[in-house]
């Protein structure tokens, strides 16, 4: 199990990139199940103050289980198309 | 995967060939289309006079096939056009072109509201309104 690869990059989108002064970010995940928003308030405290949604993949979820092996994570603030 | 995105505003001579392109699909008897325009809102004494929009590209045209997809089978539709802006948008031109035609009239109105319900909540797009004293605020869909 420990040959599973953790390593993922992070994309910030919007308002949350401009506040946190970050567009991707290279990061390591925990060998466990995790939720994703908790786990990136975690990585980022000021998070915690804004609406925010978690994509794996291209596809919408807050949950990454531990055996999961992702290639790419977005975190988007609210929508506002159209 | 086809992108749904144009760059600055959708220029209304785009709209207008769209529809003459479908001048030849004589089966279709009703057409109708949505168009969304940034509004020129006043937000603590300002006026937005534009709106940057930015997305999660990859994801927002995946969403957007997925979208077309669902509407395609609740819908008897004969075609279906969408595009939306990335980049600048001036107050006043248009953002958001949804196009979609049927034999009849009844599907197609009641296909363009769902569509355009399901692009603003599901499609990962943001909106930067810009006022002219360069500040701005985000946008969120309400």
């Amino acid at each position: 199990m420990e040959s599973i690869n953790r390593k993922v990059t992070v994309t910030y989108y919007g308002m949350l990139a401009e506040k946190l002064g970050i567009i991707e970010e290279a990061i390591v995940l925990p060998y466990q199940d995790i939720t994703l928003r908790e786990f990136m308030i975690q990585l980022h405290p000021e998070l915690d103050t804004f609406t925010f949604s978690t994509a794996v993949d291209l596809e919408l979820t807050d949950i990454l289980k531990k055996d999961a092996q992702p290639n790419k994570i977005d975190i988007m603030p609210p929508f506002a198309g159209g | 995967m086809k992108n749904c995105f144009k760059e600055g505003a959708i220029a209304p001579e785009f709209i207008a060939n769209s529809i003459a392109h479908h001048q030849v699909k004589t089966q279709i008897g009703a057409h109708q289309i949505f168009l969304g325009q940034v509004r020129n809102d006043e937000i603590e004494g300002k006026e937005v006079i534009a709106i940057d929009y930015s997305a999660n590209e990859e994801m927002a045209n995946k969403v957007f096939h997925e979208i077309r997809e669902t509407t395609f089978e609740k819908f008897d539709l004969t075609c279906m056009h969408i595009y939306h802006s990335i980049g600048r948008v001036n107050k006043g031109e248009i953002c958001l072109f949804v196009f979609v035609s049927s034999k009849r009239r009844k599907e197609v109105m009641r296909a363009i509201e769902y569509l355009v319900e399901e692009i603003k909540t599901k499609v990962p797009v943001f909106g930067k309104e810009l006022f002219a004293d360069e500040t701005h605020v985000w946008k969120e869909n309400n």
